[in-house]
This record gives structure tokens, sequence and C-alpha cells, in this order.
């Protein structure tokens, strides 16, 4: 034991030892976690896709399971609908295509997620969009470090609620009360006291609608693209 | 003379409130006002935490005698690391949702100096039983700590407690807790309650003394 | 011009908006110890800003090519190795934290030398307080921010080190700032209970909400940038 303390070779070989038996140790953990931990990933994205398609109304009191691809939705009225989600290789953030049932079922809508700066940091968005991309069925804030009380308010659902049908053949903009909102089709009402926040979620919404429109008529290797 | 070594029981009482790792040792400040906001956050906090430090002490206790002194450092650095990171990754596989809010302040618990300290103070000197006391001990005497400052911050800022709801919604709440300028306050104050009850304590004691020489 | 826009702003947001000591609490422990006087925590500052950079340039380098999933590195060993296997399959994250730690006490063993060196005054006057540097959570915060927005496939090299250099920036600012303070209470009657460590933390949560005004600069200056 004291030979071991002394000698600088000894100890070189314990370091050894220790590193090894701690390698192993974090090797396991990482073989056993990793899945789980990717799953908890996706289904952070997955578990949204329902409320944004198919509208929060659907979405209210029921239970949604994750199985791989397939999301399972069970209303509480009993029925249930299931929805395949695949992912599409895409330049930017994530692109999904949701179809109904299985993969080769009829497009349901497309999925994407957007991000950019919003006032304090980064804000990023989950968009939904109808098959035929020309309207928005509603959007998700996955990420926001907004000003509590004022710019987190894009959580809300009544603020959302502004994106929700509608047509995507123009940029939108923001109008800073009803009656601004009220003169455009293309205008959503901003927060009160959170103009900027506002403005930077309907420029991810723009950007993002954009990529995805031009991602569909241009689309990569491996991107389906069917309507 | 005899350098007089602390028993497990004495290890363990010390580090609940005489030896407080945050209000009389000023370590770990950085958990105690970052994931202090509400109650959830701060106890998993605590529970990774005590994690790590039960397992570290009980590790560098067991090989305290092969070590030459001067590597300990190293050594004591391995394994928190590697324990922080089976914690980190755990809490991620099972508990997602609060790994992201919890955000980079696990892996932090590795440069959390009340671990290093008590490594160094404690388990390289004396054996198991005594490392596992002190661990615990130090863990409660972190709980109490981190529950005082997030009891604070969440009835004030939020106006619930582990969230559930103390007070109706409408009624108006002191928002500032919740940001960070509320978490320095919170702690500035507490810090001073704490240094005024010892004192008064130690006042007690020594009037007592007196009239009883 | 687009890349010295998001600099900038990665440069505002570390030194100013979301300052390491203010708003993410790292880098408390000198803080609250090296803040008494002006010089030494002036002294302080440039420390950890030095040390900082180097680390962050080392463990930049280490995630980018070894520590990532799909890092280039150990992947081109394993198919030297084993020309049968699939390619991109080794992930060596679980090691990140122990490999940053490691390069952290690296950088401050290569910064203590070069100080002992070229600066033998300094280095006398900073005593214990330089190898302490390696428990200063600021530069393990810098480096996992890095790590996050490596693995993201965000960030390049210069965006990692303009957060670190103006995340030690804004460390500095704000540990002379409160050594200014600290001067001045000295000559205050402070309440004894409140003496030292609960006063310095009441004083910090003022300053803490005089930064919060800064929150904002950062996605104006974009905007003056970028119209």
């Amino acid at each position: 034991m004291s030979r071991l303390r002394n000698s600088y070779l000894g100890q070189a070989w314990l370091i050894l030892l220790l590193a090894g038996v701690f390698g192993a140790l974090l090797a396991a953990i990482h073989l056993e976690l990793s899945p789980r931990i990717e799953e908890n990933i996706r289904a952070e994205i997955m578990r949204e896709i329902p409320g944004l398609l198919l509208g929060g109304e659907a979405v209210t009191g029921a239970s949604i399971t994750i199985d791989g691809d397939q999301v399972s939705i069970e209303s509480a009225s009993g029925e249930s609908t299931s929805l395949t989600v695949v992912e599409q290789p895409s330049e930017a953030a994530a692109l999904y295509r949701v179809s109904e049932g299985d993969p080769e079922g009829r497009l349901l809508g497309w999925v994407a997620r957007g991000q950019d700066h919003g006032y304090a940091d980064v804000i990023e968005l989950l968009v939904g969009l109808t098959g035929d991309t020309t309207q928005i069925t509603g959007i998700y804030v996955l990420n926001q470090k907004e000003t509590p009380a004022l710019g987190d308010g894009i959580v809300r659902s009544d603020f959302r609620q502004h994106f929700a049908g509608i047509a995507t053949d123009s940029p939108l903009t923001v109008g800073r009360n009803a009656e601004e909102a009220a003169q455009s089709p293309y205008a959503i009402q901003a927060l009160t006291g959170a103009t900027v926040s506002s403005r930077s979620v309907c420029n991810i919404v723009n950007d993002t609608v954009a990529l995805v429109k031009t991602e569909i008529a241009e689309p990569a290797e491996g991107f389906d693209a069917r309507p | 003379m005899p350098v007089h070594e602390p028993t497990p029981l004495e290890r363990f009482l010390n580090g609940i409130l005489p030896e407080n790792p945050v209000y009389r040792q000023l370590l770990g400040l950085c958990p105690t006002l970052a994931v202090t906001a509400a109650m959830k956050p701060a106890m998993t906090m605590v529970g990774a935490t005590a994690f790590v430090l039960i397992c570290a002490n009980l590790i560098t206790s067991l090989i305290r005698h092969l070590l030459k002194p001067h590597l300990r450092i190293l050594v004591f650095t391995l394994t928190i690391a590697t324990f922080v990171t089976i914690a980190d990754r755990t809490l991620a596989a099972f508990a997602y949702p609060m790994s992201k809010l919890l955000g980079p302040y696990v892996p932090l618990i590795i440069v959390n100096c009340m671990i290093i300290s008590r490594c160094e103070v404690c388990s390289s000197k004396q054996g198991p039983k005594a490392a596992l006391a002190d661990a615990i001990g130090v863990s409660l005497g972190f709980l109490l700590a981190l529950a005082s400052v997030a009891t604070v911050r969440e009835i004030l800022g939020n106006g619930s407690w582990f969230g559930i709801q103390l007070v109706p919604e409408s009624f108006p709440t002191l928002i500032l807790m919740i940001l960070p300028p509320g978490a320095f306050l919170a702690l500035g104050s507490l810090l001073g309650l704490a240094t005024w009850l010892g004192q008064r304590r130690k006042a007690r004691v020594s009037a007592s003394e007196a009239g009883s020489a | 011009m687009e890349i010295f826009a998001d600099l900038l702003l990665i440069a505002i947001g570390a030194a100013l908006v979301n300052n390491f000591v203010l708003t993410y609490f790292v880098g408390l422990c000198p803080f609250l110890g090296v803040s008494r006087r002006l010089d030494t925590a002036f002294g302080m500052g440039c420390a950890v800003t030095f040390v900082i950079s180097v680390a962050a340039l080392l463990s930049w380098t280490m995630t980018e090519f070894v520590l990532r999933p799909g890092a280039p590195l150990p992947n081109w060993v394993w198919s030297s190795l084993n020309p049968a296997a699939e390619t991109g399959q080794i992930d060596l994250s679980v090691l990140s934290y122990i490999v940053y730690i490691f390069v952290i006490a690296s950088s401050v063993q290569l910064v203590e030398m070069y100080v002992r060196k070229f600066f033998p005054p300094l280095y006398k006057s900073f005593g214990v307080f330089l190898p302490l540097i390696t428990t200063n959570c600021a530069i393990l915060f810098a480096c996992l921010e890095i790590m996050k927005h490596v693995v993201a496939r965000d960030w390049g090299l210069a965006e990692s080190l303009t957060l670190a250099i103006f995340g030690g920036v804004g460390f500095t600012i704000a540990i002379v700032l409160m050594a200014g303070i600290r001067e001045e209470l000295e000559l205050c009657e402070v309440p004894e209970s409140l003496r030292g460590a609960a006063i310095t933390m009441i004083v910090a949560g003022i300053l803490a909400l005089a930064f919060m005004g800064f929150s904002g600069i950062g996605a104006n200056v974009e905007k003056l940038i970028n119209p």
C-alpha cells in the first residue's frame, strides 16, 4: 500500500485504472440512456404536431402517444386518429411531413421549425402549414427568453390564435392594435407593450414559410414532396 | 496533542446548520441563485448535488490511502466530473422537461466549490462512515438553504409553492423575485437574517456564560 | 456584413444583456471575494478574460473535432481500424464534461506559467487566486454554451471566441463596478448583520436591475446594421 503510494509509477497505474473504471461506467450510461434522450428530444416536437395541424379543439382532453414515427391521438370522446411524421432533409432547421395514417396516407400538412433573435434572446417556433402550403394552421413557441409578463405572452394561445388560418401568399405584418390589424388580412395584432417580440415572431413565421415553399418547389434528394 | 477527529455524528450535524455550505461558508452560490425561481427545480438540483456529493465522498474515502497528496485534486475532479455526467444523463433521460429547465446548471455542479471542499476536508482524511455522514449532513444543509431561497422567491414572485397556486390568479405578484435581481436581493436578505440570528444566539450564550461565571 | 452583425450581437449579448455574473450567476466566488479593491478586481477580471479565451479556444477545438456526435477524428480512427463499420457512428459526447474540466485546468496552468515568466510582480499579487480560477463557474459555463451551439452546428470558431472574450469583458465590468461601490460602502454605516456578503448581494441585485435595462439593445443594433 505504502509502496504504491510512494512510487510515481504506482500512482500512474492507479490513475489509469480509475480512468478505465470511470470510462467504462460512462460508456455503459451512454449506451443505455442515449436512445431515451433522443426519443425525449423528438417527442417534444411530435407532441405538439397534432395541436398545430388539427387545431386546439381536437387535442383538448385528448391523450397523445408517440411510437417511433407514429403519433396516435385519442380524443376525449373516444375517437382515435393516427398521424405519421417523417422528417425531411432540409438546409435550415427541421421540416416534417405529416400524413394521416401511414406514410402513404393523405398529406395532412407540414410542420417547420424556425428561429431568430427576439427582443431578449433567441425565439424558437414551430409553424404548421396546410398540405398545399397556402394557409398557416398555427404556431407553437418552443423556446423563448422574452421579458416575463410582457414579451413572454407570445406563448399564450390568444396571441398564437392570430396566426391560425392566415393565407401565405403575402408576408405577414404586425398591427399595433385591433384597428390596425383589421386593415389587412395579412396583419396580426401585436401584444400590448411587446411590439418587438410580436414583430420578431412575425418575421420568423415569414422566413420559415418562405423557406418551406422553396424547399417543396425544388425538393432536395430524398425529400418527399408528393402533394 | 492528538488531533480531535470529528465523529460521523458530529460531521452529520455540523453540515446542517453550524457549517451550512451556503449561509456560513458561502459556497455553492451559483445554483442557490440560478435554480431557485421555483421549488421544483431547486429540489431537483439538491437531489443531483446530493447524489454527486455522496458518491464522490464515498469513492475518495475508499481510495484515500492510495493517493499521493499532490494528485488528489486531479482524482477528486475526475470522480466528480464522472458522477455529474451520470446525474445529467439520467435527468435528461427520465425527466427531460426538468433537465431543459435546469439547463447548464447541472454540469456546473462540477465546479461547485462545496463538493471539492468536502472531499478535501473530510473524505480524504476519514473513513467511509464519516464521509457518508458528512455528505448527507452537508446535503441537508444545502437543501435547507435552497428551500429557504426558493420558498421566498416562488411565493412572492408567483404566488405558488411547488407549483400549487396559493393566492388567487388576479392577485398582483412581485415578478421581480423570479428575475435575476430578485435572486440577489432574496439571498442577500436571507444571508443578513442568518447572520443576525447567529449573532443573537452568540450574544445570548455569552450573556448566560457571563451570568453563571 | 452578416457575420459582423452576428458577432456584434453575440458580443453585446455576452457582455451587457446577458452578463455572466448578473444574469447567469456564474463567477460569483471571485465576484464576492476579490471585489474589495479596484485594482485587484480589475486584475482578476483581466486574468479571467485571458483564461476564458484560452479555454474556449481549446474546448472549441476538442468539441468540433472529437467530442460532438459525428465528429471527424474518432470516426476516422474507427473506420481505419474497422473498414467494414458504418461511418459516423462514434459519439464521444459523454466524455465532454471531463474533457472540459481538464482543458480548463490546463489553461489555468498555461496562463499561470505565462504570467509567472513575463509579469512576476503581478503573479505575486495574485497569490492563491490564480489557481482558484479553475473552479470559476464562468469558464465552464462558456465552454458549455459553446458546446451547445457547436453540436447544433450553429457557431464556428469566431462566434465561440467572441462569446468567451466578451463574456470575460462583461465579468470584468461587473466586478470593477462592484469594487468601486464596495470601496464607497466601507465609508458608510452598514448594519452589522448585513456587513460582508449580504450587502454585496443586495448591491449586486440593484446592479442586476440596472443591467436589465440593456435588454433589447441587441435587437435594435441588429436593425441598425441590417435594416
